[in-house]
This record gives structure tokens, C-alpha cells and sequence, in this order.
């Protein structure tokens, strides 16, 4: 068990909860949910809010969503916060083809990487988990946006019987293209029980394979040190892949104490932005949530603001962690 | 010999594609209830169940012990006519024992039912309190006294007889014992192996232009208790072992307490049962905070009249929720994995609708997600109903005579103004062409193990796509083709 990392966690933006597709495995409530409650911050209340808790130590940004790329001004957006004092990297997770259109726009605009949610290679499947993507038309953005020049990272949710033998094949295509691939685990469906049983796949069972296969092997924690430890492997073919399986262990918060889920799969791993500008220490409680954007708007001292993004930062602060809390099964 | 005895008879449902299965007779059941409790002897006859031989021998039997028999029938399915024939045979054994037409048919075109030989009392509307008064007048051998919701062959002015909806918690629950549950129990999906229908509710507070609940009911509702449906459902599922269970209201959610309520039994309990039910897309949207608490309780499967794609159908029919409030309600649905079946109507008249407007929201609805299911019906005129009068003056005859109502059904066409042509391109549209663009998970799930046909599969799906950007589906060689393929119809 460590105590304390004494760092502040990356920040995650959900710029928008719209989206275009359905990934089956996506949650409700998630970051990555197509419901949209028709709130959507602007870009002047983002920039605003990030620039208060860039002041706060906040360095590594992520947009998210739902689908970020379905807002138009997303160039724009990396463009403002990329220029605030602190801010050291910025993100994007997307799934859109539209990433190809404006790979060049988004390179000039200063964004750092984008992060492909790319789970197949397979056009069936990339249908079939989706219910409504073209894997043609995203691969098509995949090349684009190398040729633009930015750094390129793929998240491959391993799912047992859908995807898990497309793994050797993905790494081959993410040493194409010299980049990383994140083997993340299926994360539990909240109301759905069986949904872990019919397609959870252990990681650590792929874990000795990629070691005896790599040139080299370290653990990497995410950034602000909170989340899972993950292995990574440098592959001989350019690829790094990493490996994110929640039941080695991960960080868990003073919230997490009086908490129904704990020990829950996704403990605190981010600080995240709600498409409608509230904090969120975690994705399965709503119940806590830090109304930042009213604050802000409604002019609130600056002491109180800076008191309200302290407490939720201590959270991180001060998390602990545990090695091996969660069991699927459970 | 001494009178006691009522016989109940639910007429046999004629199976076309349109009535997939039958479910417990719970009209009859309600009725029986109140009689049960008096002491009264009821015996439940279920046409879809039992041989007709079978069922007239039970009555054979009876008919000089009985007070009276009760006949129910919906619209459609030729229940009126199989009714009608029961109720010939019944009067062939004993001329003078009195039957009473109750059911949804019976409250709204009472006065032609009336004139048939074979019927002497009509139940309107909610039949528990007039048919259990009516059933204590004929064993004191006092048939015409006034009974509110009682039409006689003697009634002289059919207008002046109120239709009756008393609070429904007043009534004694269904007397499950009087059929033989384990018949009724089907497989569900998404709901379990061991699935039951029940009602909690009746009428709907909207006033849908089209709905026969307007005309039956005129707008008023009346539910049991959270806690008594509670109850209920508790008891169904630990007596018959049941996975799920299915409310028939025509609109469970009107209370929002209640169904909080309802789902906090559930949830406190800790009843491990699914259930479903239908609702308008308003009640969602005002439980869209407490939806995660209710799918938690086991709400897996909703029904929501979505009607149309054009908004301005939408006001004409008096639906009371824009296409914008449909398509939140769905993407809630989607959210909380609640798998919805969304019905929709073509063929509304005075709106000139265009159906593709209507095709196209199907698409947006499947879009969100390929496991709702559509049901397109084309509009069926249903005498009381707010839009019937403009209908008929739109070059709608209805039915005249009993033969004609006998072979009324609203899954058939009954306007002039929808052409054949119209009608085989939603039918195809929609038993086809909308689930193989946007197909559910459990057929994915299928195919993903055959190679050659999800690499068919996915070629041909370009083309449907194709084909419903441009509506055009005449010639559906895609559905013959999978159909060859796959050995049978597939969705």
C-alpha cells in the first residue's frame, strides 16, 4: 500500500456527451456516452475553467466525450488552452474520421496526441461494437493524421470472444505507424451483471507473451501517479504496447471509504470536466460532482472557488493505494 | 337446481403474424374477482387454450347451474366473431341464460352490438362493479334495474348509461387460481424464461387522437398502489417462480411516485425479477433523474408510442410530446440499456404526412440503437376517438353490420387513402430493411461466428443503406437473398 502521491491528477474534458455511435460496452453516464443533456459548455466557460485549474497545478489535458470532434471548434479549443501558463500536453480521444479532415488544423493547433479508440481491425466487428461506424473511413484518418505528423496512440478495449485475437494483429498495425497501444480491460456495466461474465478477458494472461516477445519492459503510472500501473513493452517492430488491467491494484480516494462500489474498477484515475463544467472525482458517482461552471458564472469569491477545487484535488492527494481490491468477480 | 355459477369465456385470437402468442386473460380475470370474493362460482374458459369442443362440454355441463355468461373481445383477431359463435351455442343449450358482451369492442359500439340476438347485456368500460351488480340482480331474478355501465336490449337511450371507472384499489386482486398460470408463462428476451403479463392500471390521462383508451376510458385513470402492485408482482413471481413480468397498462408511468415507489419496493426488497411496460415519451422524460434508480429495479423493456416523424402529426394527433422529446426519450433508454419497442402510426389523416418523414425518425431512433424494436402500424379509425369523425369524412365507411366488425382488424389496412404500394414499402421497411441497417446485438452476436455470412452481411448492408437513404425499397432482394442464405426470415 503507498500513501500519497503528493501529485495532481491529468484533467479529462468532456467537451460534449453527444456521439455519434453506440459502442456496447460504453457506460451510462460514461465519459464516452452517446445521451446528450443538451448542456455544453462553450468555449469561453472551458477555457475559463481550465485556466483556474491550470492555476491549481492542473499540466495534462484530455478531450473527450462522447465524440469531442462532433464540436467544430476543437482546433480552436487546443489552440486557447494550449496556451495557458501550466499546460504542458493536451489530447484527444476520438473514434471520428473527422480527425483525418483536420489532422493538419489540429497539429497546428498544438495538440500533443491523439488517442484512436480503435478496438478492431476487422470491419465486422468495428460494426459490431459500434452499431454504427465505418472502419474503413477511421483507418483512412488514422494514416492522415501520421502524415500530419502527430504522435498517435490506439486504445484497444480487449473483450473475450470479440476482440481478443486480433491483439498480435494490432500491435503489428500500431508498429506501422511507431506508436502506442493501450490494452485496456472491459469495465463492469453498472445494472448489468452478466455483462463482465460474458466478456471480460483477463489481461495478465497476455502479459507473459509480450514480455518474452519485447526488446524492453518498464511500469508506467499515469500521469499525477494515480490509476493503474501499467507494463509496457517495447516491441521489436516499433509498437509500445501497454497493458491497463484494473485487478493489479489502483488508487482509491477518502470518498471511496462510505462508497456502496468500493472497491470499484475504476477507483480514482482522473480528474474529470463534465460536458456541463462540474468536477467528478470518479465515473460511478454522480453524487458529489463540484458545479465548477456555476460557480464561475455566477461570480462566486475566488477563495471559495479555489477552497472547492482544493478538496477535490486533496481526494487525489491524498488517495491510497490498493494492490489487488478488485476482482471481477465480485 | 340452485344458481352459482358464472362461465367467462376470452374467444380465441385468430394467430395471423400480428398476434405472435396470447397472454393470460386478465379482463376476464378482473371481472371474476369481485364475484370470487362474494362466493360466487366462476369457471374461466380461454378459447386460445382449449379445444372448442372442449369448452363448449364444460358449458354443457354448467348451463343449468349458471347465472350467466360473460363473453370478452378486443378489436381484432376475430374474437367478435368467435364470440358471437359461443355465445349462438350457449343459447342453443338454454335460450334464456343471459350473456354479457363486455371488452373494449363491446364499450365503444354498444349500440350495434346490442341489436344481436344472441346478446342481452353490454358491459361499458371498466366491467368489475356493473357486471358484479349485474350478476346480483340475475340471481334475485331482477333484470332491469339501472345499472351504471349495464346497456340491456331493453335500454332505451344508450347515451344515458355512464360508463363506469371506480378506483381500482377497491377491488379484490386477480383470482389466479380460477386458470392454469403455467400456460401463460412465456420466454422473454430480454425479460427471462418464465415471464407473466399483469396489469396494474387502467385508462391513459392523454387524449391521443387515434387511441381506443380515449374511447373507452375518456381520458380517465385509475391505478393500483405502489404497494399493492408490489404485491401483487411478489406474489406472481414467488408462486410461479417467474424471471419477469409484463405490464399490459396502456400507460404504467403516469404517476411518477408511484412507480418510484413501485421501484423502491423492488429495490428494498430485493425481488430479483425484470420487468416492462409501456409509456408515453413525457412520463420518461419527467423520470429521466430516477431512471437509473428504476432500471436498477428491474425495468427492462419499455413500449413508447412514438407515432410519427412529423411534427406536425404530432400536434394534430394530440400526441403531446414533439419528435425532439422522442428521440431524448430513446437516447435515455439507450443510456440505461432499457430495450424499447417504439410503435409508430402511417395513414393519420388530415396530415398529408409524408411516410418517409416517419421512415426517416425510425432510422434516427434505430440509429441510437440497433436493439429498440419498431413496430409500424398503419392507422386503424375506431369509433369515439377524437380524429374518427374527420376520418370518416375522408372517405372512411366504417363497419355496419356485426359481420363487418367480425373481420375488423387494426393491423390490416382500413383507409382508402393508404395504397398497396405504400403498404408493402412499410411492411418491408420495417420488418426488414430498418433492423438489417441497424441490426440488434443478439443477431451481431450471431453471425459473428460465421465468416461467410458476416462478410455478406456487411456488403449487402452497404446497399440497404442505400437504399433507405433514398427510400426505395421495391424489390427487396437483400431479404431474399439473407433469407436463402440463412434458411428462414431472420428478423
Amino acid at each position: 500500500m503507498k500513501i500519497g502521491t503528493k501529485k495532481t491528477p491529468h484533467l479529462r474534458i468532456c467537451v460534449t456527451e453527444r456521439c455519434p455511435i453506440s459502442c456496447f460496452y460504453c457506460r451510462p453516464g460514461g465519459e464516452a456516452c452517446r445521451v446528450s443533456n443538451k448542456k455544453e459548455m462553450t468555449l469561453r466557460q472551458i477555457y475559463q475553467l481550465v485556466k483556474i485549474l491550470a492555476d491549481q497545478g492542473i499540466t495534462h489535458l484530455k478531450l473527450t466525450g462522447g465524440e469531442p470532434l462532433l464540436r467544430n471548434d476543437i482546433p480552436k479549443m487546443t489552440s486557447a488552452l494550449k496556451s495557458l501558463k501550466g499546460i504542458a500536453d493536451i489530447q484527444l480521444v476520438t473514434r471520428s474520421p473527422k480527425a483525418g479532415k483536420i489532422a493538419e488544423q489540429l497539429k497546428d493547433s498544438g495538440l500533443d496526441s491523439i488517442t484512436f479508440s480503435l478496438d478492431t481491425l476487422d470491419p465486422f466487428n468495428f460494426f459490431r461494437i459500434t452499431r454504427n461506424g465505418r472502419l474503413d473511413l477511421l483507418l483512412k484518418a488514422v494514416r492522415k493524421v501520421y502524415r500530419a505528423g502527430l504522435s498517435l496512440k490506439f486504445n484497444m478495449v480487449v473483450m473475450r470472444g470479440v476482440n481478443d485475437h486480433e491483439i498480435p494483429k494490432m500491435i503489428e498495425f500500431t508498429g506501422h505507424y511507431s506508436a502506442t497501444l493501450k490494452l485496456l480491460d472491459l469495465m463492469n456495466m453498472p445494472g448489468d451483471p452478466k455483462f463482465l461474465e460474458y466478456y471480460y478477458m483477463p489481461l495478465d494472461s497476455i502479459v507473459p507473451d509480450l514480455g518474452e516477445k519485447a526488446k524492453s519492459f518498464s511500469i508506467e503510472t499515469p500521469p499525477g501517479g494515480v490509476g493503474t500501473p501499467m507494463p509496457k513493452f517495447l516491441m521489436p517492430n516499433g509498437a509500445t504496447v501497454l497493458v491497463k488491467d484494473a485487478r493489479v491494484g489502483t488508487w482509491y480516494g477518502d470518498v471511496c471509504k462510505e462508497c456502496k462500489n468500493f472497491p470499484c474498477q475504476d477507483a480514482i484515475m482522473a480528474l474529470r470536466l463534465t460536458a456541463d463544467g462540474c468536477l467528478q472525482r470518479c465515473l460511478l458517482r454522480q453524487g458529489n460532482l463540484v458545479d465548477l461552471l456555476s460557480m464561475v458564472e455566477n461570480l462566486e469569491p475566488e477563495d471559495k472557488i479555489k477552497q472547492a477545487i482544493d478538496s477535490v484535488l486533496d481526494t487525489f492527494r491524498k488517495a491510497i493505494y490498493h494492490e489487488k481490491a478488485w476482482r471481477p468477480e465480485n | 337446481m340452485r344458481r352459482d355459477t358464472v362461465i367467462l369465456y376470452q374467444p380465441k385470437v385468430n394467430f395471423l403474424p400480428y398476434y405472435p402468442c396470447f397472454w393470460a386473460p386478465l379482463s376476464i380475470l378482473s371481472v371474476a374477482a369481485p364475484l370470487v370474493e362474494k362466493g360466487i362460482k366462476v369457471i374461466i374458459l380461454d378459447g386460445n387454450l382449449e379445444e372448442q369442443t372442449k369448452d363448449r362440454a364444460i358449458v354443457a355441463e354448467n348451463v343449468s347451474r349458471c347465472i350467466c355468461v360473460g363473453i370478452t373481445s378486443m378489436i381484432g383477431g376475430r374474437q367478435l366473431e368467435k364470440g358471437l359463435d359461443f355465445a349462438a351455442y350457449v343459447k342453443s343449450l338454454l335460450v334464456d341464460l343471459p350473456i354479457v358482451f363486455g371488452g373494449s369492442l363491446a364499450s365503444v359500439i354498444p349500440d350495434q352490438l346490442i341489436t344481436a340476438p344472441e346478446i342481452d347485456f353490454i358491459i361499458r368500460g371498466q366491467g368489475e362493479k356493473p357486471f358484479s351488480d349485474l350478476v346480483d340482480n340475475l340471481v334475485v331474478g331482477e333484470d332491469g334495474n339501472y345499472i351504471p355501465g349495464v346497456i340491456s336490449r331493453f335500454t332505451d337511450n344508450l347515451g344515458s348509461i355512464p360508463m363506469v371507472l371506480l378506483d381500482k384499489n377497491v377491488f379484490p386482486p386477480y383470482p389466479w387460481h380460477l386458470i392454469n398460470v403455467e400456460k401463460y408463462i412465456r420466454q422473454d428476451r430480454y425479460l427471462g424464461q418464465r415471464v407473466l403479463n399483469t396489469v396494474s392500471s387502467q385508462g391513459c390521462p392523454y387524449g391521443c387522437g387515434y387511441c381506443s383508451e380515449v374511447a373507452v376510458y375518456h381520458r380517465r385513470w385509475t391505478a393500483l398502489t405502489a404497494k399493492r402492485t408490489f404485491e401483487e408482482v411478489k406474489y406472481l413471481a414467488k408462486t410461479f417462480a417467474l424471471e419477469g413480468v409484463k405490464f399490459y397498462d396502456a400507460n404504467f408511468f403516469v404517476n411518477s411516485k408511484r412507480v418510484m415507489e413501485f421501484a423502491g419496493y423492488l429495490l428494498n426488497d430485493g425481488l430479483n425479477i425484470k420487468w416492462g411496460a409501456s409509456a408515453h415519451p413525457r412520463d420518461i422524460l419527467r423520470l429521466s433523474s430516477q431512471l437509473e434508480d428504476i432500471k436498477r429495479s428491474g425495468l427492462s423493456r419499455l413500449l413508447i408510442g412514438a407515432e410519427s416523424g412529423s411534427p406536425e402529426a404530432l400536434v394534430y394527433i394530440g400526441k403531446g410530446c414533439t419528435t425532439e422529446e422522442i428521440l431524448s426519450v430513446a437516447e435515455l433508454c439507450s443510456k440505461f440499456r432499457i430495450v424499447t419497442a417504439f410503435t409508430f402510426i402511417v395513414g393519420i389523416p388530415g396530415t398529408e404526412e409524408d411516410i418517409n418523414v416517419t421512415l426517416n425518425m425510425v432510422l434516427r431512433i434505430k440509429k441510437i440503437s440497433g436493439d429498440f424494436d419498431i413496430k409500424i402500424h398503419f392507422y386503424a379509425p375506431f369509433p369515439g376517438t377524437p380524429l374518427y369523425r374527420e376520418t370518416e369524412e375522408k372517405g372512411y365507411h366504417a363497419p355496419t353490420s356485426l359481420r363487418d366488425w367480425s373481420v375488423y382488424d387494426y393491423y390490416l389496412i382500413q383507409t382508402p387513402w393508404v395504397s398497396k404500394r405504400e403498404e408493402r414499402k412499410v411492411r418491408v421497411f420495417g420488418d426488414f430493411y430498418c433492423d438489417f441497417l441497424y441490426p440488434p446485438s443478439w443477431f451481431l452476436d450471431f453471425i459473428s461466428e460465421k465468416p461467410l455470412v458476416r462478410w455478406i452481411y456487411t456488403y449487402l448492408r452497404r446497399l440497404v443503406e442505400l437504399r433507405c437513404k433514398f427510400h426505395f425499397y421495391r424489390v427487396p432482394l437483400e431479404r431474399t437473398w439473407f433469407k436463402m442464405l440463412m434458411g428462414k426470415d431472420i428478423f
